[in-house]
């Protein structure tokens, strides 16, 4: 029986770690990083790590809608800052024993995960930070309709005051 | 039987979708937050302006009461005073009938003194109401009543000096 101890260092939010295929659920250690334990009858075990973009949910436009009314026309929304990036990390693990791996996730650069510390073989087959097409696309779409959800509501209160 | 198993088998949930699900709602519960946080700082400026503006109608209702009250005394005085005008103020307003427009004006001015008096003591009830609630932390029914008495206020002193230019 092969162990897997992954732990992540101060993890984005709406992350996502797949191992062997199967999402798991983290648990938070004291110091609020990630933890992942896994046993596998396997030699090998593959980890993909991604984040979900709110953009890139099912019903975006819906939860967008949503959070314009309820954010007061979107002057209480969160700021929409790093939404749109990517984190692209796949990695083939190869098990003896008890293993661990101690990773990091950054935030700029090119690389989307560094390896602190570990004692098993690894073999990155996908490690980048990028900007997601959709995302942007969408954000974009977003930005106008909000301009235009404006300029309608200004017109309506200017029919309202001054040609009732 | 294998598949009496595999219906009893629990459905694999899409941990994909019920996180997606979560950020969406987290997103959303920030929103609130956001909502509840500018609600509670616009009741607490609020609180603040109309504890302000308590204190300017009450001033405002103290000044206008005491005027009012001095001119009524002042113009009954001199009524009474004067025995050519003791037939009340209208006599007076005929003694002073076409002397000067302005003197028209006050005079016309002063007869809608019981109007301007009332308003005052509206803004005084609406102001005292003002300050009742405050103190329940109703800002709503407090800037209700003291919206009111100034309205009031303000309608009926639009009329009283609409009615002297008349």
């Amino acid at each position: 029986m092969n162990r897997l101890k992954l732990t992540i260092k101060s993890p984005p939010k709406n992350l996502c770690v797949e191992i062997d295929g199967e999402v798991f659920e983290p648990e938070k250690n004291d110091f609020s990083n990630y933890c992942y334990s896994v046993e596998t009858e396997k030699e090998t075990m593959k980890i993909v790590i991604t984040r979900f973009l709110e953009l890139e949910t099912k019903f975006w436009w819906l939860w967008q809608i949503l959070y314009f009314f309820v954010s007061l026309f979107g002057i209480l929304d969160l700021k929409q800052e790093n939404r749109q990036l990517k984190i692209l990390y796949s990695a083939e693990v190869e098990l003896n024993g008890d293993n661990f791996i101690d990773l990091i996730i950054n935030k700029s650069g090119d690389k989307a995960v560094n390896i602190l510390n570990t004692n098993a073989e690894i073999k990155e087959t996908e490690n980048k930070l990028e900007k997601s097409k959709t995302a942007i696309k969408r954000k974009k779409i977003i930005k106008y309709s909000k301009i235009v959800a404006w300029i309608l509501i200004f017109v309506i209160v200017f029919l309202v005051i001054f040609l009732r | 039987m294998e598949e009496e198993l595999q219906a009893k088998q629990p459905k694999k949930v899409d941990y994909k979708s019920v996180m997606q699900t979560r950020m969406n709602v987290k997103h959303l519960g920030k929103v609130l937050a956001n909502l509840a946080f500018f609600v509670m700082a616009y009741c607490l400026i609020v609180s603040f302006g109309s504890f302000i503006t308590t204190l300017i109608a009450f001033f405002i209702a103290f000044v206008i009461i005491v005027f009012m009250l001095v001119i009524t005394i002042g113009s009954l005085g001199l009524i009474y005073a004067n025995p050519n005008v003791a037939k009340g103020w209208s006599y007076a307003t005929a003694v002073m009938d076409g002397n000067s427009s302005i003197v028209n004006f006050f005079i016309t001015l002063f007869q809608s003194i019981p109007y301007v008096s009332a308003c005052g003591i509206l803004i005084a009830v609406g102001a005292i109401l003002c300050l009742k609630f405050s103190k329940s932390g109703k800002h709503t029914t407090r800037y209700a009543f003291l919206g009111i008495a100034i309205a009031v206020f303000v309608v009926d002193f639009i009329l009283a000096v609409g009615g002297a230019i008349k």
